[in-house]
């Protein structure tokens, strides 16, 4: 599934380029000669396959509930299942600020939804992904496709224009997006701890990621990866920032706890800072992919 | 292995120093040994985190090898000379192994990799979330965050029902819903089959539904078969050439019916809702009474349809053999969120207390249905009712029983009429329920009878042939 992911990405940043080659061609190429920056694509991509799931995780409801029927007496007799209960809305919505909190959770699915391929399989999109990590994969791509190019010197300038493009038209995730919206939503609630402790007892990790994220200021993403990572003190300590009771922590704790994979992630940076000479740097790989003019890839 | 239990010891090191057969298995498919470090991550973890804090721990646990996945509850106990482990519950399944990056054809479902399919994703309330062509066709926006019945007009199948309503109202998954989608204005729309997996959250509280729309090659072809041809006679010039008496009139002004219901109650409970924001409470209070209303209409057009199939030339029921307890428990389990709503308690008969009969399964389930609706109705909250049921010789027997206001004499002797509503008017029935239950019951060579006084409840019982 790893390599779906890092397929799918690959191909996918692959479109945003004037390649000479098909878009899975490059793909193709690094799955049989090896990925350039393994390096660097793999820990994104198994956050994200460990987020998929630990999301997917869905331990078995806790007991069928059955309508007490009566009898003759014996407490067995006649019971049988109730229909499973309506659905735990996050909020009634009732007031303004409850229509806007399903709202926004709304959104934040629509936004969580794109983050598949169309046959349900996990996506990282390149939106999600850190600067530093999305340019180096832009420049491993257009210097892969390069090597096919049959006049590399004379194409490379406008490759790389292609590659500042695609990474200066990089915004704000959708996901992202989302997640902010939903957080600033959830503030405008009252209660707003109850809610995130029901999502919590739902296993709601969508929203809970979603407001950790927005919280502490990183991608969704990224906190999704560091909550998978990161140790309890930690975790508590993110947890503390939306005010979630420790009683509602321990959940999240257990729930993390059967990532089968968590201990691998345990070098993972917590924050996503942006890098700021992000710029500066892609410029000079940019004029180093245009003096190196042919086959430049190891 | 102890009692069921699988039992392990690691020391200190992390060395997994003893091991039953199946713990030892797995330590070797996962390409480590007896005397070696224990290789399952999530197990060795566990077991490190037991003596660093040294306390009992138990912890659900999952592994896998190549070809099952193991699902297990482990206690570790932790000692001196390391931990000692018992894992119980241990469950093996098949794997389900994830396609990596391949062709889409290739990882779709046979009916998903069709040109023109979908997979489409709702929440709780039908609100789409996901909409997404298989084949990367692209597809209008506007559909995010609508409602199903908004963006798809739902077509009843040959019994009339909707599955994804069916569906949506016992929170399970459903196939063959029939939907069109108006994919470009001016254009025949598309017709598609749907089909929905509930998703459940950890409560089993209903978080929505995801599945897979493929389109249908030759729609009249998946129609409730061929329609016989008739020779023409009454000509309603109102409604094409179709005869009032042909059936499939009446299947047209059913279907017609349908749609535009279906899409005005969806309407009226998003505006009740306030789905798309806040609106004044009375406003909604009136979209709450259009939806009810609707509601009301669409089971008319139910029981009318019912009414026609069953005053038709011919109609029979199927002679099988049927559990009349058994479809009784069925009957409850479907109304029990209408008890529950009332606090009314209802005695099924036991489970090991079969009462066989001769009939069709669905139309008993429709006439038990229809008795247990009406006693719950017009029985008081907080009551109770009962289902019994006896066998004598060649006939066998249920009684609903309520608690409810109860019949007249005379109320009784219409009771089973056509439009009968008791003298009742709120919009709770069309009147016809017990017409026809009674129908199908003398069609599956058997009785449906009202015993009753006012104040003493009501007992309605359903005989049939014995099995």
């Amino acid at each position: 599934m790893a390599l779906g992911i890092s397929g799918r990405l690959i191909t996918r940043m692959a479109t945003m380029l004037p390649l000479v080659g098909q878009p899975a061609a490059i793909w193709a190429a690094w799955e049989t000669g090896g990925v350039p920056s393994a390096g660097i694509l793999a820990p994104v991509i198994l956050a994200r396959l460990e987020e998929y799931r630990w999301r997917r995780m869905v331990p078995a409801p806790i007991a069928e509930p059955t309508l007490a029927l009566f009898g003759a007496g014996d407490g067995e007799r006649g019971t049988i299942p109730l229909p499973r209960p309506a659905a735990a809305e996050l909020v009634e919505p009732d007031s303004p600020a409850q229509v806007a909190v399903d709202m926004a959770y709304l959104a934040l699915r629509i936004a969580d939804a794109q983050r598949s391929d169309p046959f349900g399989m996990p996506e990282l999109l390149p939106e999600e992904l850190s600067m530093p990590v999305h340019r180096a994969l832009l420049l491993d791509i257009a210097a892969q496709d390069l090597a096919l190019a049959k006049d590399p010197a004379a194409r490379a300038p406008q490759v790389a224009a292609a590659v500042e493009a695609a990474l200066g038209a990089t915004r704000l995730s959708g996901i992202d997006s989302a997640a902010l919206s939903f957080a600033r939503s959830i503030d405008t609630v009252e209660d707003s701890t109850g809610l995130l402790c029901a999502a919590v007892a739902r296993h709601d990790w969508l929203a809970i990621v979603a407001v950790l994220a927005a919280k502490n200021q990183i991608g969704f993403s990224m906190m999704a990866a560091s909550l998978v990572a990161a140790d309890e003190a930690a975790i508590v300590a993110a947890c503390a920032a939306i005010n979630l009771p420790r009683s509602a922590v321990g959940p999240l704790l257990d729930a993390l706890a059967e990532v089968p994979a968590r201990p691998l992630f345990r070098s993972l940076p917590i924050t996503d800072a942006a890098d700021a000479s992000m710029a500066q740097e892609m410029t000079l790989r940019a004029a180093a992919l245009r003096n190196r003019g042919e086959g430049t890839h190891p | 292995m102890t009692g069921g239990r699988i039992l392990g010891r690691i020391d200190p090191g992390g060395i997994l120093v003893s091991a039953d057969p199946a713990l030892l298995r797995l330590q070797e498919r996962a390409g480590g040994r007896l005397g070696g470090p224990l290789m399952l991550p999530q197990l060795a973890r566990l077991a490190a985190l037991s003596m660093r804090l040294e306390r009992d721990i138990t912890r659900s646990m999952m592994a896998a090898d190549d070809h099952s996945d193991i699902s297990a509850i482990v206690s570790i106990v932790p000692d001196d000379g390391g931990v000692s482990l018992s894992i119980r519950d241990w469950r093996t399944e098949p794997a389900v192994l994830e396609p990596a990056f391949v062709e889409p054809a290739a990882s779709a479902p046979v009916d998903a990799a069709e040109p023109g399919a979908l997979r489409w994703e709702s929440d709780q309330q039908l609100r789409l979330v996901l909409l997404q062509p298989t084949d990367g066709a692209p597809l209008a926006t506007g559909w995010q965050g609508r409602s199903v019945s908004e963006v798809f007009e739902l077509e009843p199948d040959a019994q009339g029902r909707f599955a994804l309503l069916l569906g949506l109202g016992d929170n399970r998954n459903f196939d063959g819903q029939r939907v069109r989608l108006a994919a470009v204005p001016g254009e025949e729309p598309v017709v598609m089959q749907m089909d929905g997996t509930a998703l459940l959250d950890v409560g089993g509280g209903f978080s929505g539904f995801r599945g897979w729309l493929t389109p249908i090659a030759d729609p009249e072809e998946h129609e409730s078969g061929p329609i016989p041809s008739v020779e023409p006679m009454i000509v309603d010039p109102a409604f094409g050439a179709l005869p009032l008496s042909d059936p499939r009139f009446g299947r047209r002004i059913d279907g017609a019916l349908r749609g535009p219901l279906s899409r005005i109650i969806a309407s009226a409970e998003t505006i009740s809702g306030q789905f798309e924001g806040p609106i004044r409470a009375d406003y909604a209070r009136y979209a709450a009474d259009i939806a009810h209303a609707g509601r009301h209409l669409l089971g008319l057009i139910d029981d009318l349809a019912d009414l026609q199939s069953i005053e038709r030339p011919g109609f029979h029921a199927a002679r099988e053999p049927v559990d009349l307890a058994d479809v009784a428990r069925r009957a409850v389990g479907l109304l029990a969120m209408k008890a529950d709503e009332k606090q009314i308690r209802i005695d099924v008969p036991d489970q090991d207390e079969p009462l066989p009969a001769i009939g069709e399964f669905r139309r008993v389930l429709q006439v038990l249905l229809n008795l247990i609706g009406n006693a719950i109705r017009y029985s008081p909250e907080g009551s109770m009712i009962w289902i019994r049921g006896e066998s004598m010789g060649d006939t066998v027997s249920i009684t609903v029983a309520d608690q409810g206001q109860g019949l007249s004499p005379d109320q009784q002797a219409v009771a089973f009429e056509k439009f009968e509503r008791l003298g009742r008017t709120d919009s709770g029935g069309s009147g016809l329920g017990l017409y026809i239950a009674r129908r199908l019951a003398r069609v599956m060579d058997g009785e449906l009878s009202v015993d009753s006084a006012p104040g003493q409840g009501a007992r309605f019982t359903l005989r049939l042939p014995a099995g």
